[in-house]
Protein backbone atom coordinates (compact mmCIF):
# COMPACT_ATOMS: atom_id res chain seq x y z
CA UNK A 1 0.00 0.00 0.00
CA UNK A 2 1.46 3.45 -1.12
CA UNK A 3 2.36 5.30 2.28
CA UNK A 4 0.10 8.03 1.15
CA UNK A 5 -2.76 5.57 1.01
CA UNK A 6 -1.88 4.07 4.41
CA UNK A 7 -1.75 7.79 5.99
CA UNK A 8 -4.97 8.54 4.82
CA UNK A 9 -6.52 5.45 6.16
CA UNK A 10 -5.46 6.91 9.63
CA UNK A 11 -6.80 9.61 9.39
CA UNK A 12 -10.07 8.56 8.89
CA UNK A 13 -10.10 5.87 11.52
CA UNK A 14 -9.31 8.33 13.99
CA UNK A 15 -12.18 10.56 12.71
CA UNK A 16 -13.92 7.66 13.10
CA UNK A 17 -12.74 6.80 16.43
CA UNK A 18 -13.12 10.61 18.02
CA UNK A 19 -16.85 10.80 15.85
CA UNK A 20 -18.18 8.18 17.79
CA UNK A 21 -17.30 8.85 20.87
CA UNK A 22 -18.52 12.38 20.41
CA UNK A 23 -21.46 10.90 19.51
CA UNK A 24 -21.94 8.71 22.84
CA UNK A 25 -21.10 11.30 24.80
CA UNK A 26 -24.08 13.44 23.39
CA UNK A 27 -26.36 10.01 23.43
CA UNK A 28 -25.25 10.04 27.03
CA UNK A 29 -26.95 13.40 28.24
CA UNK A 30 -29.89 12.79 25.94
CA UNK A 31 -30.17 9.31 28.13
CA UNK A 32 -29.92 11.64 30.91
CA UNK A 33 -32.14 14.13 29.79
CA UNK A 34 -34.80 11.54 29.17
CA UNK A 35 -34.48 9.43 32.06
CA UNK A 36 -34.85 13.17 34.84
CA UNK A 37 -37.10 14.11 32.54
CA UNK A 38 -39.39 12.01 30.97
CA UNK A 39 -39.91 9.23 33.58
CA UNK A 40 -38.52 11.06 36.61
CA UNK A 41 -35.55 8.51 37.48
CA UNK A 42 -32.20 10.52 37.60
CA UNK A 43 -29.52 8.74 36.38
CA UNK A 44 -26.50 8.47 38.67
CA UNK A 45 -24.03 6.73 35.81
CA UNK A 46 -24.12 9.04 33.16
CA UNK A 47 -22.90 12.22 34.81
CA UNK A 48 -20.06 10.23 35.25
CA UNK A 49 -19.56 8.38 31.90
CA UNK A 50 -20.36 11.90 30.32
CA UNK A 51 -16.99 13.45 31.79
CA UNK A 52 -14.82 10.05 31.38
CA UNK A 53 -16.19 10.59 27.51
CA UNK A 54 -15.66 14.07 27.59
CA UNK A 55 -11.87 13.64 28.44
CA UNK A 56 -11.20 11.23 25.87
CA UNK A 57 -13.38 13.14 22.97
CA UNK A 58 -11.14 16.19 23.63
CA UNK A 59 -7.73 14.83 23.85
CA UNK A 60 -8.21 12.02 21.14
CA UNK A 61 -9.57 14.92 18.49
CA UNK A 62 -6.09 17.33 19.84
CA UNK A 63 -3.95 14.27 19.58
CA UNK A 64 -5.24 12.55 16.34
CA UNK A 65 -8.21 15.24 14.62
CA UNK A 66 -7.00 18.53 14.58
CA UNK A 67 -4.80 19.87 11.46
CA UNK A 68 -2.34 22.03 12.78
CA UNK A 69 -4.48 25.05 10.61
CA UNK A 70 -7.30 24.34 12.84
CA UNK A 71 -5.92 25.43 15.85
CA UNK A 72 -5.60 28.40 17.73
CA UNK A 73 -2.38 30.57 16.76
CA UNK A 74 -0.87 33.73 17.16
CA UNK A 75 -0.16 35.05 13.34
CA UNK A 76 1.03 38.39 13.60
CA UNK A 77 4.88 37.99 13.73
CA UNK A 78 4.70 34.86 11.51
CA UNK A 79 2.92 36.64 8.47
CA UNK A 80 5.57 39.30 9.07
CA UNK A 81 9.04 37.15 8.36
CA UNK A 82 10.14 35.98 5.33
CA UNK A 83 9.91 32.39 3.71
CA UNK A 84 13.32 31.33 5.11
CA UNK A 85 12.92 32.21 8.58
CA UNK A 86 9.26 30.90 8.57
CA UNK A 87 10.88 27.55 8.36
CA UNK A 88 13.12 27.98 11.47
CA UNK A 89 10.63 29.59 13.16
CA UNK A 90 8.11 25.88 12.75
CA UNK A 91 11.24 24.13 13.33
CA UNK A 92 11.92 25.74 16.41
CA UNK A 93 7.82 25.72 17.59
CA UNK A 94 7.84 21.77 17.00
CA UNK A 95 11.11 21.11 18.58
CA UNK A 96 9.92 23.06 21.83
CA UNK A 97 6.40 21.59 21.91
CA UNK A 98 7.59 18.21 20.76
CA UNK A 99 11.08 18.32 23.16
CA UNK A 100 8.75 19.32 26.19
CA UNK A 101 6.39 16.72 25.74
CA UNK A 102 9.12 14.07 25.44
CA UNK A 103 10.57 15.36 29.16
CA UNK A 104 6.92 15.49 30.49
CA UNK A 105 6.23 11.70 29.24
CA UNK A 106 7.69 9.41 31.44
CA UNK A 107 6.35 11.20 34.85
CA UNK A 108 2.66 11.27 33.31
CA UNK A 109 2.93 7.81 32.53
CA UNK A 110 4.11 7.12 35.73
CA UNK A 111 1.04 9.35 37.58
CA UNK A 112 -1.73 7.86 34.77
CA UNK A 113 -0.02 4.07 35.73
CA UNK A 114 -0.45 5.01 39.05
CA UNK A 115 -3.75 5.83 39.09
CA UNK A 116 -4.99 2.67 37.96
CA UNK A 117 -5.52 1.51 41.97
CA UNK A 118 -8.17 3.73 41.87
CA UNK A 119 -11.67 3.87 40.31
CA UNK A 120 -14.44 6.37 39.14
CA UNK A 121 -17.18 6.25 42.21
CA UNK A 122 -20.24 5.23 40.28
CA UNK A 123 -18.62 2.79 37.38
CA UNK A 124 -15.24 1.61 39.37
CA UNK A 125 -13.65 2.40 35.91
CA UNK A 126 -9.69 2.50 36.49
CA UNK A 127 -8.53 5.95 36.38
CA UNK A 128 -6.18 4.44 34.34
CA UNK A 129 -8.15 4.50 31.57
CA UNK A 130 -10.07 7.18 31.96
CA UNK A 131 -6.67 9.32 32.02
CA UNK A 132 -4.74 7.36 29.15
CA UNK A 133 -5.32 9.98 26.33
CA UNK A 134 -3.46 11.91 27.58
CA UNK A 135 -0.40 9.90 27.21
CA UNK A 136 -1.80 9.52 23.94
CA UNK A 137 -1.52 13.40 23.00
CA UNK A 138 1.71 13.69 24.66
CA UNK A 139 2.89 10.92 22.15
CA UNK A 140 1.25 12.30 19.42
CA UNK A 141 3.37 15.99 19.85
CA UNK A 142 6.59 14.00 20.08
CA UNK A 143 5.84 12.30 16.96
CA UNK A 144 4.43 15.27 15.38
CA UNK A 145 7.34 17.33 15.88
CA UNK A 146 9.61 14.57 14.81
CA UNK A 147 7.27 14.43 11.49
CA UNK A 148 6.74 17.90 10.81
CA UNK A 149 10.40 18.78 11.05
CA UNK A 150 11.77 16.07 8.77
CA UNK A 151 9.17 17.84 6.35
CA UNK A 152 10.09 21.31 6.36
CA UNK A 153 13.93 20.18 6.03
CA UNK A 154 13.08 17.99 2.81
CA UNK A 155 11.18 20.46 1.29
CA UNK A 156 14.11 23.47 2.47
CA UNK A 157 16.42 20.67 0.35
CA UNK A 158 14.10 20.58 -2.45
CA UNK A 159 13.40 24.18 -3.12
CA UNK A 160 17.53 24.37 -2.73
CA UNK A 161 17.44 22.62 -5.98
CA UNK B 1 9.84 37.31 39.10
CA UNK B 2 10.89 33.26 40.13
CA UNK B 3 13.20 31.77 38.12
CA UNK B 4 10.46 29.09 37.17
CA UNK B 5 7.98 31.99 36.82
CA UNK B 6 10.06 33.43 34.10
CA UNK B 7 10.65 29.70 32.27
CA UNK B 8 6.60 29.60 32.05
CA UNK B 9 6.57 32.60 30.76
CA UNK B 10 9.42 32.54 28.34
CA UNK B 11 7.88 29.56 26.77
CA UNK B 12 4.68 30.74 26.45
CA UNK B 13 5.78 34.16 24.45
CA UNK B 14 8.09 32.02 22.63
CA UNK B 15 5.74 29.53 21.12
CA UNK B 16 2.96 32.60 20.42
CA UNK B 17 5.23 34.18 18.46
CA UNK B 18 7.13 30.84 17.03
CA UNK B 19 3.03 30.42 15.56
CA UNK B 20 2.71 27.30 17.76
CA UNK B 21 -0.71 26.11 18.92
CA UNK B 22 -1.72 28.37 22.01
CA UNK B 23 -3.22 25.22 23.90
CA UNK B 24 -0.55 23.06 23.45
CA UNK B 25 2.38 26.35 24.20
CA UNK B 26 0.28 26.67 27.62
CA UNK B 27 0.75 23.02 28.38
CA UNK B 28 4.51 22.89 27.83
CA UNK B 29 4.71 26.02 29.35
CA UNK B 30 3.58 24.24 32.67
CA UNK B 31 5.89 21.61 31.72
CA UNK B 32 8.88 24.01 31.94
CA UNK B 33 7.67 25.93 34.56
CA UNK B 34 7.64 22.44 36.77
CA UNK B 35 11.21 21.14 35.10
CA UNK B 36 12.66 24.90 36.75
CA UNK B 37 11.11 24.55 39.60
CA UNK B 38 12.23 20.96 40.00
CA UNK B 39 9.01 19.34 41.01
CA UNK B 40 7.55 15.80 39.59
CA UNK B 41 6.53 16.37 36.14
CA UNK B 42 3.51 13.93 36.48
CA UNK B 43 1.77 17.32 38.05
CA UNK B 44 1.15 18.26 35.06
CA UNK B 45 -0.89 15.74 33.91
CA UNK B 46 -2.46 15.67 37.20
CA UNK B 47 -3.55 19.63 37.23
CA UNK B 48 -5.38 19.12 33.61
CA UNK B 49 -6.74 15.70 33.87
CA UNK B 50 -8.08 16.16 37.37
CA UNK B 51 -9.46 20.03 36.35
CA UNK B 52 -11.53 18.14 33.22
CA UNK B 53 -12.98 15.66 35.46
CA UNK B 54 -13.76 17.92 37.92
CA UNK B 55 -15.00 20.45 35.69
CA UNK B 56 -18.84 18.93 34.69
CA UNK B 57 -19.86 22.77 33.90
CA UNK B 58 -17.44 22.43 31.11
CA UNK B 59 -19.65 19.90 29.07
CA UNK B 60 -21.84 22.70 28.34
CA UNK B 61 -19.07 23.70 26.13
CA UNK B 62 -19.05 20.69 23.30
CA UNK B 63 -23.13 20.61 23.76
CA UNK B 64 -23.60 23.92 22.81
CA UNK B 65 -20.90 24.12 20.18
CA UNK B 66 -23.02 20.88 18.27
CA UNK B 67 -26.07 22.71 18.81
CA UNK B 68 -25.00 25.84 16.92
CA UNK B 69 -22.85 23.70 14.17
CA UNK B 70 -26.45 21.74 13.47
CA UNK B 71 -28.37 24.87 13.66
CA UNK B 72 -25.99 25.88 10.70
CA UNK B 73 -26.08 22.62 8.62
CA UNK B 74 -29.34 22.50 8.77
CA UNK B 75 -30.43 25.63 7.71
CA UNK B 76 -31.34 27.02 10.85
CA UNK B 77 -29.13 30.11 11.13
CA UNK B 78 -29.87 30.87 7.56
CA UNK B 79 -33.63 31.31 8.76
CA UNK B 80 -32.81 33.23 11.33
CA UNK B 81 -30.44 35.43 9.09
CA UNK B 82 -34.09 35.13 6.63
CA UNK B 83 -35.89 36.58 10.04
CA UNK B 84 -33.77 39.30 11.25
CA UNK B 85 -33.29 40.51 7.22
CA UNK B 86 -37.30 41.45 7.38
CA UNK B 87 -36.39 43.49 10.17
CA UNK B 88 -33.62 44.94 9.80
CA UNK B 89 -32.32 44.50 6.50
CA UNK B 90 -33.65 47.59 4.55
CA UNK B 91 -30.85 49.70 6.48
CA UNK B 92 -27.68 50.85 5.24
CA UNK B 93 -25.28 48.32 5.48
CA UNK B 94 -28.53 45.81 6.23
CA UNK B 95 -26.45 42.73 6.03
CA UNK B 96 -24.03 44.05 9.02
CA UNK B 97 -27.10 45.09 11.20
CA UNK B 98 -29.19 41.61 10.17
CA UNK B 99 -25.78 40.37 11.60
CA UNK B 100 -26.22 42.16 15.17
CA UNK B 101 -29.80 41.28 15.31
CA UNK B 102 -29.41 37.58 14.45
CA UNK B 103 -26.41 37.55 17.48
CA UNK B 104 -28.93 39.21 20.06
CA UNK B 105 -31.52 36.24 19.16
CA UNK B 106 -28.82 33.48 19.17
CA UNK B 107 -27.32 34.24 22.19
CA UNK B 108 -30.52 33.33 23.80
CA UNK B 109 -29.45 29.78 22.85
CA UNK B 110 -25.85 29.80 22.84
CA UNK B 111 -24.00 30.45 26.06
CA UNK B 112 -20.68 31.17 24.04
CA UNK B 113 -19.18 33.69 22.19
CA UNK B 114 -17.21 31.43 20.09
CA UNK B 115 -20.12 29.31 19.06
CA UNK B 116 -21.74 32.39 17.80
CA UNK B 117 -18.79 33.52 15.75
CA UNK B 118 -18.42 30.11 14.48
CA UNK B 119 -21.91 29.95 14.00
CA UNK B 120 -24.44 32.24 12.54
CA UNK B 121 -21.34 34.58 12.59
CA UNK B 122 -20.27 32.56 9.75
CA UNK B 123 -23.34 32.53 7.92
CA UNK B 124 -22.82 36.49 8.11
CA UNK B 125 -19.47 36.71 6.81
CA UNK B 126 -20.22 34.26 3.64
CA UNK B 127 -23.67 36.41 3.31
CA UNK B 128 -21.09 40.21 3.52
CA UNK B 129 -18.53 38.75 1.20
CA UNK B 130 -20.73 38.31 -1.74
CA UNK B 131 -21.32 41.96 -2.18
CA UNK B 132 -18.17 43.97 -2.92
CA UNK B 133 -19.06 46.72 -0.55
CA UNK B 134 -18.33 45.36 2.76
CA UNK B 135 -14.25 44.00 2.78
CA UNK B 136 -13.33 40.92 4.52
CA UNK B 137 -12.16 42.82 7.65
CA UNK B 138 -15.24 44.81 8.09
CA UNK B 139 -17.37 41.44 7.90
CA UNK B 140 -14.77 40.03 10.29
CA UNK B 141 -14.48 43.40 12.56
CA UNK B 142 -18.56 43.61 13.49
CA UNK B 143 -19.08 39.41 13.50
CA UNK B 144 -16.31 39.33 16.35
CA UNK B 145 -17.88 42.29 18.04
CA UNK B 146 -21.25 41.32 17.86
CA UNK B 147 -20.34 38.02 18.78
CA UNK B 148 -19.42 39.19 22.20
CA UNK B 149 -23.13 39.75 23.05
CA UNK B 150 -23.17 35.80 23.03
CA UNK B 151 -22.15 35.57 27.00
CA UNK B 152 -23.60 38.66 28.29
CA UNK B 153 -27.22 37.65 27.17
CA UNK B 154 -28.55 34.20 29.10
CA UNK B 155 -27.57 31.68 29.30
CA UNK B 156 -24.01 32.17 29.68
CA UNK B 157 -20.91 30.18 30.57
CA UNK B 158 -18.79 32.57 32.11
CA UNK B 159 -21.75 34.12 34.07
CA UNK B 160 -22.49 30.51 35.60
CA UNK B 161 -19.03 29.92 36.41
CA UNK B 162 -18.69 33.53 37.87
CA UNK B 163 -22.07 32.51 40.54
CA UNK B 164 -19.94 29.09 41.25
CA UNK B 165 -16.86 31.20 42.06
CA UNK B 166 -18.54 34.04 43.88
CA UNK B 167 -21.65 32.54 45.11
CA UNK B 168 -24.26 34.80 43.04
CA UNK B 169 -27.38 34.24 42.21
CA UNK B 170 -26.84 32.76 38.49
CA UNK B 171 -30.62 33.75 38.12
CA UNK B 172 -30.06 36.89 39.02
CA UNK B 173 -26.58 37.25 37.15
CA UNK B 174 -28.73 35.99 34.09
CA UNK B 175 -31.47 38.70 34.42
CA UNK B 176 -28.64 41.19 35.04
CA UNK B 177 -27.31 40.23 31.62
CA UNK B 178 -30.53 41.19 29.55
CA UNK B 179 -29.91 45.00 29.49
CA UNK B 180 -26.56 45.22 28.95
CA UNK B 181 -26.78 42.66 26.10
CA UNK B 182 -29.34 45.02 24.25
CA UNK B 183 -27.41 47.81 24.83
CA UNK B 184 -24.42 46.24 23.13
CA UNK B 185 -26.34 45.74 19.80
CA UNK B 186 -28.01 49.20 20.13
CA UNK B 187 -24.35 50.64 20.53
CA UNK B 188 -23.20 48.41 17.59
CA UNK B 189 -25.80 48.74 15.30
CA UNK B 190 -25.44 52.89 16.01
CA UNK B 191 -21.95 52.05 15.19
CA UNK B 192 -22.56 49.91 11.89
CA UNK B 193 -25.09 53.10 10.81
CA UNK B 194 -21.75 55.19 11.01
CA UNK B 195 -19.64 53.48 8.65
CA UNK B 196 -22.62 52.28 6.17
CA UNK B 197 -23.45 55.66 6.19
CA UNK B 198 -20.26 57.08 5.45
CA UNK B 199 -19.20 54.53 2.96
CA UNK B 200 -22.35 54.05 1.08
CA UNK B 201 -23.38 50.44 2.23
CA UNK B 202 -25.65 48.70 0.64
CA UNK B 203 -29.58 48.39 1.78
CA UNK B 204 -30.84 44.99 1.35
CA UNK B 205 -33.57 43.95 -1.52
CA UNK B 206 -37.52 45.11 -0.19
CA UNK B 207 -38.44 41.51 0.74
CA UNK B 208 -42.32 40.95 -0.32
CA UNK B 209 -45.41 41.29 2.66
CA UNK B 210 -46.86 37.72 1.49
CA UNK B 211 -43.13 36.22 2.19
CA UNK B 212 -43.26 37.33 5.50
CA UNK B 213 -45.79 35.16 7.22
CA UNK B 214 -43.23 31.98 5.89
CA UNK B 215 -39.88 33.75 7.21
CA UNK B 216 -41.83 34.55 10.38
CA UNK B 217 -43.53 31.07 10.85
CA UNK B 218 -39.87 29.47 9.98
CA UNK B 219 -37.90 31.67 12.29
CA UNK B 220 -40.07 31.00 15.46
CA UNK B 221 -39.76 27.58 15.61
CA UNK B 222 -36.02 28.15 16.80
CA UNK B 223 -36.92 30.91 18.86
CA UNK B 224 -38.81 28.58 20.64
CA UNK B 225 -35.50 27.19 22.12
CA UNK B 226 -34.44 30.21 24.48
CA UNK B 227 -37.32 30.45 25.73
CA UNK B 228 -37.51 26.74 27.12
CA UNK B 229 -33.61 27.05 28.01
CA UNK B 230 -34.44 30.07 30.03
CA UNK B 231 -37.30 29.27 32.01
CA UNK B 232 -35.60 25.77 32.77
CA UNK B 233 -32.81 26.98 34.13
CA UNK B 234 -34.42 29.97 36.01
CA UNK B 235 -36.99 27.70 37.46
CA UNK B 236 -33.93 25.42 38.18
CA UNK B 237 -35.14 22.51 36.25
CA UNK B 238 -32.58 22.45 34.35
CA UNK B 239 -28.27 22.61 34.87
CA UNK B 240 -26.62 24.65 33.11
CA UNK B 241 -24.93 21.63 31.07
CA UNK B 242 -28.16 19.97 30.62
CA UNK B 243 -29.78 22.98 29.30
CA UNK B 244 -27.09 23.02 26.66
CA UNK B 245 -28.26 19.37 25.87
CA UNK B 246 -31.58 19.93 25.52
CA UNK B 247 -30.58 23.09 23.03
CA UNK B 248 -28.65 20.58 20.89
CA UNK B 249 -31.15 17.93 20.81
CA UNK B 250 -33.82 20.88 19.65
CA UNK B 251 -31.53 21.72 17.24
CA UNK B 252 -31.07 18.09 15.29
CA UNK B 253 -35.20 17.41 15.78
CA UNK B 254 -35.40 21.19 13.30
CA UNK B 255 -32.93 19.87 11.53
CA UNK B 256 -33.63 16.23 10.51
CA UNK B 257 -37.05 16.08 11.37
CA UNK B 258 -38.82 19.46 10.68
CA UNK B 259 -36.96 21.10 7.86
CA UNK B 260 -35.13 18.01 7.01
CA UNK B 261 -31.74 19.64 5.82
CA UNK B 262 -29.87 16.77 7.74
CA UNK B 263 -28.32 13.79 6.09
CA UNK B 264 -26.55 11.47 7.56
CA UNK B 265 -23.32 11.86 5.88
CA UNK B 266 -24.05 15.94 6.75
CA UNK B 267 -24.83 14.96 10.21
CA UNK B 268 -21.63 12.87 10.84
CA UNK B 269 -19.55 15.90 9.66
CA UNK B 270 -20.97 17.94 11.57
CA UNK B 271 -19.99 15.80 15.11
CA UNK B 272 -16.70 15.92 13.47
CA UNK B 273 -16.50 19.47 12.81
CA UNK B 274 -17.88 19.93 16.54
CA UNK B 275 -15.70 17.12 17.72
CA UNK B 276 -12.35 19.25 16.28
CA UNK B 277 -13.58 22.93 17.70
CA UNK B 278 -14.51 21.31 21.22
CA UNK B 279 -10.70 19.98 21.28
CA UNK B 280 -9.25 23.34 20.59
CA UNK B 281 -11.30 25.31 22.34
CA UNK B 282 -10.78 22.95 25.91
CA UNK B 283 -7.22 22.36 24.82
CA UNK B 284 -6.73 26.07 25.70
CA UNK B 285 -8.88 25.36 29.02
CA UNK B 286 -6.27 22.39 29.90
CA UNK B 287 -4.00 24.93 29.15
CA UNK B 288 -5.23 27.07 31.71
CA UNK B 289 -5.42 24.49 34.62
CA UNK B 290 -1.93 24.21 34.63
CA UNK B 291 -0.91 27.79 34.10
CA UNK B 292 -3.40 28.40 37.38
CA UNK B 293 -1.24 25.81 38.97
CA UNK B 294 1.52 27.17 38.81
CA UNK B 295 0.33 30.86 39.36
CA UNK B 296 -1.19 30.07 42.50
CA UNK B 297 1.69 28.20 43.61
CA UNK B 298 4.03 31.10 43.30
CA UNK B 299 1.80 33.63 45.27
CA UNK B 300 0.86 35.60 41.90
CA UNK B 301 -2.86 36.44 43.19
CA UNK B 302 -1.81 37.21 46.71
CA UNK B 303 0.67 40.06 45.79
CA UNK B 304 -1.46 41.23 43.35
CA UNK B 305 -3.99 41.71 45.86
CA UNK B 306 -1.55 42.61 48.49
CA UNK B 307 -0.91 45.79 45.62
CA UNK B 308 -4.22 46.78 45.80
CA UNK B 309 -5.11 47.00 49.36
CA UNK B 310 -2.07 49.27 49.57
CA UNK B 311 -3.94 51.27 47.02
CA UNK B 312 -6.53 52.44 49.28
CA UNK B 313 -9.11 52.97 46.15
CA UNK B 314 -12.59 54.30 46.41
CA UNK B 315 -15.51 51.78 44.76
CA UNK B 316 -15.83 53.54 42.03
CA UNK B 317 -11.92 53.92 41.36
CA UNK B 318 -11.56 50.00 42.40
CA UNK B 319 -14.15 49.26 39.36
CA UNK B 320 -12.26 51.09 37.22
CA UNK B 321 -9.13 49.51 38.00
CA UNK B 322 -10.24 46.20 37.93
CA UNK B 323 -11.31 47.04 34.45
CA UNK B 324 -7.73 48.27 33.20
CA UNK B 325 -6.33 45.42 34.88
CA UNK B 326 -8.80 43.06 33.16
CA UNK B 327 -8.66 44.53 29.61
CA UNK B 328 -4.63 44.39 29.88
CA UNK B 329 -4.85 40.84 31.31
CA UNK B 330 -6.93 39.98 28.80
CA UNK B 331 -4.53 40.68 26.20
CA UNK B 332 -2.65 37.12 26.93
CA UNK B 333 -5.14 35.33 29.02
CA UNK B 334 -8.00 33.23 28.94
CA UNK B 335 -11.30 34.04 30.21
CA UNK B 336 -11.15 31.16 32.31
CA UNK B 337 -8.15 31.63 33.45
CA UNK B 338 -9.35 35.69 34.65
CA UNK B 339 -12.52 33.90 35.98
CA UNK B 340 -10.86 31.07 38.03
CA UNK B 341 -7.73 32.75 39.21
CA UNK B 342 -8.65 36.75 39.27
CA UNK B 343 -11.72 37.24 40.14
CA UNK B 344 -11.55 34.96 43.11
CA UNK B 345 -8.57 37.47 44.19
CA UNK B 346 -10.61 40.35 43.85
CA UNK B 347 -14.01 39.34 45.47
CA UNK B 348 -12.92 39.62 48.80
CA UNK B 349 -11.85 43.29 48.31
CA UNK B 350 -15.14 44.23 46.40
CA UNK B 351 -17.34 43.16 49.31
CA UNK B 352 -15.69 44.71 51.50
CA UNK B 353 -15.69 47.99 49.29
CA UNK B 354 -19.69 47.22 49.40
CA UNK B 355 -19.88 46.69 45.70
CA UNK B 356 -22.89 44.20 44.69
CA UNK B 357 -21.59 40.99 43.46
CA UNK B 358 -24.19 40.85 40.31
CA UNK B 359 -22.92 44.02 39.52
CA UNK B 360 -19.08 43.31 39.46
CA UNK B 361 -19.89 40.04 37.72
CA UNK B 362 -21.39 41.43 34.80
CA UNK B 363 -18.96 44.07 34.55
CA UNK B 364 -16.27 41.94 34.53
CA UNK B 365 -17.48 39.41 32.20
CA UNK B 366 -18.31 42.22 29.32
CA UNK B 367 -14.87 43.01 29.79
CA UNK B 368 -13.46 40.11 29.47
CA UNK B 369 -15.69 39.62 26.16
CA UNK B 370 -14.00 42.69 25.06
CA UNK B 371 -10.88 41.05 25.62
CA UNK B 372 -11.95 38.61 23.15
CA UNK B 373 -11.75 41.30 20.31
CA UNK B 374 -9.24 43.51 21.17
CA UNK B 375 -5.50 43.43 20.25
CA UNK B 376 -3.09 41.74 20.22
CA UNK B 377 -4.50 38.21 21.49
CA UNK B 378 -8.23 38.00 21.14
CA UNK B 379 -9.29 34.74 20.86
CA UNK B 380 -12.27 35.83 18.68
CA UNK B 381 -10.16 36.96 16.17
CA UNK B 382 -8.29 33.67 16.22
CA UNK B 383 -11.32 31.74 16.01
CA UNK B 384 -12.84 33.75 13.15
CA UNK B 385 -9.09 33.98 11.40
CA UNK B 386 -8.94 30.39 11.59
CA UNK B 387 -12.62 29.46 10.28
CA UNK B 388 -12.64 32.37 7.53
CA UNK B 389 -8.96 33.05 6.78
CA UNK B 390 -9.35 36.87 7.18
CA UNK B 391 -6.27 38.16 8.66
CA UNK B 392 -6.59 39.34 11.76
CA UNK B 393 -4.95 42.79 11.10
CA UNK B 394 -7.85 43.30 8.65
CA UNK B 395 -10.26 42.87 11.44
CA UNK B 396 -8.15 44.74 13.67
CA UNK B 397 -7.95 47.89 11.26
CA UNK B 398 -11.77 47.62 10.80
CA UNK B 399 -13.00 47.52 14.20
CA UNK B 400 -11.92 49.99 16.12
CA UNK B 401 -15.27 51.85 16.24
CA UNK B 402 -16.80 48.79 17.61
CA UNK B 403 -14.44 48.25 20.24
CA UNK B 404 -14.71 52.26 21.34
CA UNK B 405 -18.56 51.58 21.36
CA UNK B 406 -18.53 48.50 23.78
CA UNK B 407 -15.83 50.53 25.74
CA UNK B 408 -17.64 53.35 26.23
CA UNK B 409 -20.58 51.13 27.06
CA UNK B 410 -18.39 49.50 29.57
CA UNK B 411 -17.62 52.75 31.40
CA UNK B 412 -21.58 53.22 31.88
CA UNK B 413 -21.85 50.30 32.97
CA UNK B 414 -19.42 50.33 34.99
CA UNK B 415 -20.14 53.71 36.88
CA UNK B 416 -24.16 53.48 36.58
CA UNK B 417 -25.09 49.73 38.48
CA UNK B 418 -28.45 50.87 37.92
CA UNK B 419 -27.70 49.71 33.97
CA UNK B 420 -27.48 46.20 35.56
CA UNK B 421 -29.50 45.90 38.49
CA UNK B 422 -32.59 47.46 37.40
CA UNK B 423 -34.12 44.32 36.18
CA UNK B 424 -32.59 41.75 38.44
CA UNK B 425 -34.30 44.41 41.64
CA UNK B 426 -37.70 44.71 39.35
CA UNK B 427 -37.81 41.11 39.64
CA UNK B 428 -36.90 40.61 43.36
CA UNK B 429 -33.30 40.59 43.64
CA UNK B 430 -31.83 42.62 47.21
CA UNK B 431 -28.67 44.08 46.56
CA UNK B 432 -26.12 43.76 49.00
Amino acid sequence: MPFADFRKLCKQAADIVGGLLYSALFLVFVVQVIARFGFNQPLAWTDEMAVVLYIWVILWAAAFMVPEREHVVFDLVYHMASQRVRRYMRIAGHLMIGGLSAWALPASWDYIHFMAREGTPVLNLSFMWVFLPFALLLVSLIARGIWQIIVIAYEAIEDKK
Amino acid sequence: MTAPLLALTFVLVAGFLLRAPIGFSMIVSGVAYLIVKGQDLGLAAEQILNGLYNSYVLLAVPLFILAANLMNAGTVSDRLFDFCRVLVGRLPGGLAQVDVLVSVVFSGMSGSAIADAAGPGLVSIKQMLKKPEYSPGFAGAIVVASATIGPIIPPSIPLVIYGLVSGASVGALFLAGVVPGLLMAVVLMIAVHIIASHRKMPREDRIPLSEWPGIFYKGALPLSLPVVLLTGIYTGVFTPTEAAAVAALHALILAGVVYRALSLKTFFDVILESTRSSAVITLIIAGAFMMNYAFTAEGVPQMLAGWVMEMHFSKVQFLLMVNVLFLALGCFMDVSVLLLVFVPILLPIAKVLGIDLVHFGVVVVLNMMIGLIHPPFGMLLFVTNALTGIPIKDMMREGWLFLVMLLMLLLAMTLIPEIVLWLPQSMGYVTQ
